[in-house]
């Protein structure tokens, strides 16, 4: 089903909508959940959870682009119950690529305002803009995504070293691009 | 900042971004595919028909570009934006000497018993020039090959006149004769064509310098692709339908300001053609109430292209589109449409304007064709 008319149906409030949701995006859903949450039972609650985010949130919004909508409400549920488990739970894949996030900032709690997070957001906007597509995505399917290095290797082709000098590369670039804007890293 | 915050902004990206990352494609085996059709066409480069577009360059200049193989001999030339790469074979058989802004190539063992040696030489003529120009000039007195013209210079390489090794010494005689022939299998490549530029821009009447990088659509056999430069600080491309866009940054897709630059290849269909037929719909659309005016098609005097204009009207938020249409030697077209509102013309539509003039097409071309003994 097309997304402006699972749109149109949460906005009429018809459940319908949650069932195509699931049929075309939930696969999808699951898929960002499990990346970052190893147990399919935080999983799925994810998801469900998600399900319900949608629900609640689009009489007021009109996504335009559905897929991204939902799999970022996804991705931030997943990270928050992320936060509540045991390391035990933590899916050690989510750990790693939080760990390489560490090279782009110093790891100290910042205090941000709304119009500080807005240019910090739009900033990173601008640099991902300025890669080539192949390190862009690449990137992003690391760190929004948090696909495991092999996992990309599959998709890409490419050898893991080559990933990873990619991403070394990237994460540099970043925080030189962070820094020039004046933002404390 | 902490771990947890910077990925929770890198949550909030630009959802086109994770739309465009959801599913991504083998790259490796794009790249190979890319290698093979390079292996295939093993005389050809790419030969990028530079300046043919620009204001005061001379129409059709030749530059020749084609990829380094890691593996080969290579010689940069100094100060020039030139590699040779030459046959395997020559490692250590030669050394190049710069005169001027020449540069002469020659075998050093050779030289060293006779004083001569030379295999060729490239010379750099402080004009751009076609190969047409050159021979009109005079200046094909010696057998050579045709390299290259920029906007200003006009790259040649001399082969030598006389004999430059001692008849008497067979092995010196064998060696020379063996390089000799090679010569012809040098491949010439311009470093960096495509490297980031400063561009003069005046958006709203204020001029200013701004980098520019390029966005390349490689060839495809007999296809050309094109080249062209924009700011990305604040412009990103996107593929669409077959369609390429330049859009602002920050702004939403189904904003109903519109401003972005569509570059579409029609194949098949010659520039005359393709303008009078999109014109012609446009004029129905008019008749429905769509356009207020619509220009007829023009040639531009300084640059081999088509050209007409349509508008909205001349309410502040009323769409213009400008369609530029540029011939692909015989094979289809390349269609630009510059689509912004009215208010918007001073600033994105100077600054498409801007970019407009880097737009190259990047066709593949057999070396044969350039090649003059």
């Amino acid at each position: 089903m097309d997304d402006k008319i699972i749109i149109e149906l949460y906005w009429k409030r018809k459940e319908e909508a949650i069932k195509e949701t699931a049929l075309k995006y939930g696969k999808l859903c699951t898929y960002v959940a499990k990346n970052i949450l190893s147990s399919h039972e935080d999983s799925e609650e994810c998801v469900n959870e998600t399900y319900f985010a949608v629900w609640n949130a689009i009489p007021n919004e009109r996504p335009n682009i559905f897929s991204a909508f939902i799999s970022r409400i996804t991705r931030n549920l997943a990270l928050k119950k992320y936060e509540y488990l045991s390391a035990a739970k933590r899916n050690p894949g989510t750990i790693t690529s939080l760990e390489e996030l560490g090279d782009c900032i110093s790891g100290t709690e910042s205090i941000e305002s709304e119009m500080e997070k807005r240019h910090i957001e739009s900033t990173i906007d601008k640099f991902l803009w300025q890669q080539g597509y192949e390190k862009r995505n690449i990137f992003i399917r690391r760190y929004w995504y948090f696909d495991s290095i092999e996992s990309i290797c599959k998709s890409t082709g490419f050898t893991q070293s080559k990933v990873k000098s990619m991403l070394y590369e990237m994460r540099q670039k970043l925080r030189k691009k962070l820094e020039s804007e004046g933002i404390e890293v | 900042m902490n771990k947890k915050q910077l990925s929770e902004h890198i949550g909030n990206i630009d959802d086109r971004l994770i739309q465009q990352a959801e599913n991504i494609p083998n790259y490796a085996a794009q790249h190979r595919k890319k290698r093979v059709r390079q292996l295939l066409a093993t005389a050809a480069v790419l030969v990028l028909m530079v300046s043919s577009f620009s204001v005061g360059a001379i129409a059709f200049a030749r530059e020749i570009i084609i990829e380094v193989p890691a593996e080969q001999e290579t010689l940069e030339l100094e100060g020039v934006n030139l590699t040779l790469i030459l046959p395997e074979s020559w490692k250590g058989q030669y050394s190049i000497e710069k005169n001027g802004n020449n540069f002469i190539v020659y075998n050093p063992q050779i030289r060293e018993a006779t004083s001569d040696g030379v295999l060729f030489t490239i010379v750099s003529y402080e004009e751009s020039m076609t190969e047409e120009q050159f021979i009109e000039n005079g200046l094909d007195f010696t057998a050579y090959r045709y390299l290259l013209a920029t906007s200003d210079k006009t790259y040649i390489l001399h082969y030598a006149s006389d004999v430059q090794y001692d008849p008497a010494d067979k092995e010196q005689e064998k060696i020379y004769q063996k390089m000799m022939s090679e010569i012809e299998d040098i491949q010439i490549v311009v470093n960096n064509i495509f490297s980031p530029k400063d561009i003069v821009v005046a958006p709203e009447g204020m001029t200013e310098e701004v980098e520019h990088a390029a966005q390349v659509k490689e060839p495809e056999g007999e296809t050309p692709g094109f080249a062209i430069y924009f700011d990305t600080e604040r412009y990103y491309m996107v593929e669409k339908n077959e369609k390429f866009y330049i859009r602002p940054i920050g702004v939403a897709e189904n904003s109903k300001l519109i401003c972005e630059m569509e570059i579409e290849e029609i194949p098949d269909v010659l520039w005359e053609e393709a303008a009078q037929t999109i014109r012609n719909q446009m004029c129905e659309e008019q008749e429905a109430g769509k356009w207020d005016s619509i220009s007829d098609i023009s040639h531009d005097t300084h640059i081999k292209r088509l050209h007409f204009y349509a508008s909205e009207g001349t309410d502040w938020d009323s769409t213009q589109e400008e369609h530029y249409f540029y011939q692909m030697d015989g094979q289809g077209t390349y269609h630009i449409v510059l689509r912004y509102f009215l208010e918007a013309t001073e600033g994105n539509g100077t600054r498409f304007h801007a970019m407009l003039d880097t737009f190259t097409l990047v066709t593949t071309q057999d070396t044969s064709q350039s090649i003059s003994k």
